[in-house]
């Protein structure tokens, strides 16, 4: 063989395979294009068929005609208070006898109580598309350890979108939305090599309903409205199980807020602390007085909550903002590090069941962010003593550099130099700027000046100029303090940091149309987590009302924060989409993410905030 | 590469500019062939093996300076400016220096017509 042809085999024959092994694995695993969704029509009529079957009479079907490639399935689940309460799986050569089988099955059934019918709500999966999963014989004859299984369990499911079902024609089937809420579709680092690439399917916890899973179906899902709307129109489509969002205006970010308000004012306790997780799914709500908590997201709800005061003036929030306040102040007066500063007293917030590294600076600097929004929104100083004892602290805990030290070692009564976290010199900027714009003290202007010039000045080496770190306080701050500090680096580093975050942004992709707006915290082949649109949101508006206040602002941030507020609107637990939650008052609440069915207080604090100031961008209003 | 990996120093736009500039250079070089082609293949070559230095001294300061300063955050961030230096070894200097190499080997001046 000539030279020549060696080296054209070389360069040509590896291309070709790698492109054939593509076309191949696209070919067989692709899910086929789904036929268009159910019109408001035919999604009344398979409602009208069901309902009257769960009252035990018979409604034929009119109009459904559609055929179904492999007699559908059709799922029906009927939900009372979070819960299934029946479950039928209609098989049909076209809809309408899918949705009669389905119907037959649902009246044999033992009968709800006539209240719970009524109040029930129906969904309806039905399967439009099926392709296989990854464990046939072309993952089987790759194997690579700690990859092919598992990447096989992971890449091929839509999480949220796609549902599994058995072999077999009457084998057990599973709906999207039931992967996600029997959490099967939640394995972290499914893939050890590929830890980027998450969820992954659990094949231990699939197996006790599914024997031998066969293939994946994508589905048409619609479900009930609310029974008090059950007249406004027709059932609702879902995608991912959540409703259509509402148009992204002023007035729906501000009800979206207040919902959040609402959420959170119903799961603080008596004591004054947060139910800090809700799951959604099961209905577990954490204990409020043990188990997981954060003393520093304690004190970013009761601001969230003390900027929705201020902006709609509802009187059902102040005795809640005192309350969680009142749990603060007394974590400072019970707390280790009360003293003496230049003959003036200075205080943290410290919990000693939760800080076991020392007092940490967060707690105390978005205590006094919290505090001061009370004062702002209620004109009332009670508070403000205990705010300047701890910015007297904070003002402490910073170097002569302008960095801080984070941690307070309690025990030997020490700085605690070694230790660095994330957030909270951004959090202690703004405490500054923001005691700076209620008592117009210099000492505060001039410390968060240098925090400021400090959190930004930290990326002046090579690889800092590629990348941010979670830097949204900062752009808080350098917006708080304007005007007494205007800068060009600040705008200049927002303005950046908004540049960087759009390139994380989702687009409307195809099947994923739903993520638009969201960013992709660590990788773009896991789920976009909900908290990261609302703190980069919030960021966001700083940096655009940052350049607005210097008469240069970036519309392409204005751009970026609609596109992530709609995708928050979406996201928010509402009427139309809670068929699934348990647990009560969940209305409101933000989950982690689409498919993860947990909401935790600092969620809905970082979310509604976002919104509820993304209204101020919409509004054009200017700085209150 | 340079568009994809944007610095807001211009420095760093500089840098990462130069690269494919550079490997540019060396490609036309090669593809100009004789004793002119020869010589700014070299000069391509030389200039990213100076880059890949440059980065890899860079990247270790970065990686000291992170360590130091930024905790346990700081540790994860110096293991990935540590992991980054060995990628432009393997990205940015690999292909050069094999092909500095070459270039001054006898089958490499001959392949540029530069002997007999």
């Amino acid at each position: 063989m000539k030279r020549r042809t060696q080296l054209a085999l070389v360069w040509i024959v590896p291309p070709a395979i790698f492109a054939l092994a593509t076309w191949h694995v696209q070919r067989h695993y692709a899910m086929p294009e789904p036929p268009a969704r159910l019109d408001d029509a035919a999604r009344t009529e398979v409602v009208r068929v069901l309902r009257a079957a769960i009252a035990h009479a018979d409604a034929a079907p009119k109009h459904l005609d559609r055929a179904l490639d492999d007699r559908g399935p059709l799922i029906v689940t009927v939900w009372r208070d979070g819960a299934r309460a029946m479950r039928a799986v209609g098989r049909g050569d076209t809809l309408g006898a899918a949705v009669t089988d389905a119907a037959a099955q649902l009246r044999a059934q033992p009968p709800l109580p006539a209240a719970d019918a009524l109040a029930s709500r129906i969904e309806v999966d039905l399967a439009v598309a099926r392709a296989p999963l990854g464990d046939d014989w072309v993952f089987a004859a790759f194997r690579f350890p700690a990859m092919s299984a598992e990447l096989a369990d992971t890449a091929p499911i839509h999480p949220g979108l796609d549902g599994i079902g058995g072999a077999g024609d009457d084998a057990a089937l599973l709906a999207p939305g039931e992967l996600v809420t029997e959490d099967m579709i939640d394995r972290q680092s499914a893939v050890p090599l590929l830890p980027g690439l998450t969820p992954g399917l659990d094949r231990r916890k699939l197996a006790q309903v599914i024997a031998r899973p066969a293939f994946r179906f994508r589905t048409d899902t619609f479900v009930e409205r609310p029974l008090a709307t059950r007249g406004d129109g027709a059932p609702i489509p879902l995608v991912r199980g959540a409703p259509p969002a509402p148009p992204v205006t002023a007035e729906n970010l501000r009800t979206a807020a207040e919902n959040g308000a609402r959420y959170l004012v119903a799961h603080l306790g008596p004591d004054g602390r947060y139910v800090y997780e809700h799951d959604l799914a099961s209905g577990r709500r954490t204990d409020p007085r043990a188990g997981n908590y954060s003393i520093p997201r304690h004190a970013g709800v009761t601001y969230f909550l003390a900027q929705v005061y201020r902006a709609t003036g509802e009187p059902w929030l102040r005795e809640p903002i005192e309350r969680a306040a009142s749990n603060l102040e007394h974590l400072v007066e019970a707390g280790p590090c009360k003293r003496t500063i230049d003959g003036e007293p200075a205080a943290c917030v410290y919990d000693p069941r939760l800080d076991r590294e020392g007092a940490s600076l967060g707690s105390s600097a978005l205590t006094v962010v919290a505090l001061v929004e009370y004062e702002r929104a209620t004109q009332d100083a009670r508070y403000r003593p205990l705010a300047e004892e701890l910015t007297r602290w904070i003002l402490w805990m910073q170097r002569d550099d302008g960095s801080f030290t984070h941690v307070y070692d309690v025990e030997h009564g020490a700085k605690k130099d070694g230790v660095t976290m994330l957030y909270f010199s951004g959090e202690a900027a703004l405490a500054l700027a923001r005691m700076y714009e209620l008592t117009h003290d210099a000492r505060y202007a001039h410390a968060a000046e240098r925090a400021l010039d400090w959190n930004i000045a930290w990326y002046d080496f090579f690889l800092g100029g590629f990348f941010y770190g979670e830097e949204h306080w900062t752009c808080i701050a350098a917006e708080a303090i304007w005007p007494a500090v205007d800068k060009d680096a600040y705008q200049d580093f927002c303005d950046g940091y908004g540049a960087f975050l759009r390139d994380q942004q989702a687009g409307d992709a195809h099947d994923q149309e739903d993520f638009a707006g969201s960013y992709n915290e660590a990788s773009p082949f896991g789920m976009p987590p909900n908290t990261p649109a609302g703190s980069r949101t919030e960021a966001m508006i700083s940096a655009y009302l940052l350049g607005v206040h210097r008469k240069h602002p970036d519309l392409r941030i204005k751009d970026q924060i609609i596109r992530a507020a709609a995708y928050l609107l979406a996201q928010q637990v509402t009427p139309d989409g809670d068929f699934a939650a348990k647990g009560g008052d969940v209305d409101g609440g933000m989950p982690g993410s689409p498919i993860d069915r947990t909401v935790r207080i600092d969620y809905v604090q970082h979310t509604g905030s976002a919104m509820l100031r993304a209204a101020e961008i919409l509004d054009q209003s200017p700085r209150p | 590469m340079a568009f994809a990996a944007r610095s807001r120093f211009a420095e760093g736009r500089v840098i990462v500019g130069c690269l494919p500039a550079f490997a540019i250079m060396a490609a036309v070089g090669t593809l100009v062939g004789g004793k002119r082609g020869w010589r700014i293949a070299c000069s391509g070559c030389i200039a990213l093996c100076v880059m890949a230095a440059y980065l890899l001294l860079a990247l270790c300061v970065d990686a000291a300076y992170l360590a130091g300063v930024y905790g346990s955050f700081g540790k994860a961030a110096a293991s990935f400016a540590i992991v980054t230096g060995l990628l432009v070894i393997e990205l940015v200097g690999l292909v050069p220096a094999l092909q500095l190499k070459w270039l001054r080997s006898r089958a490499g001046r001959r392949a540029f017509g530069m002997l007999g």
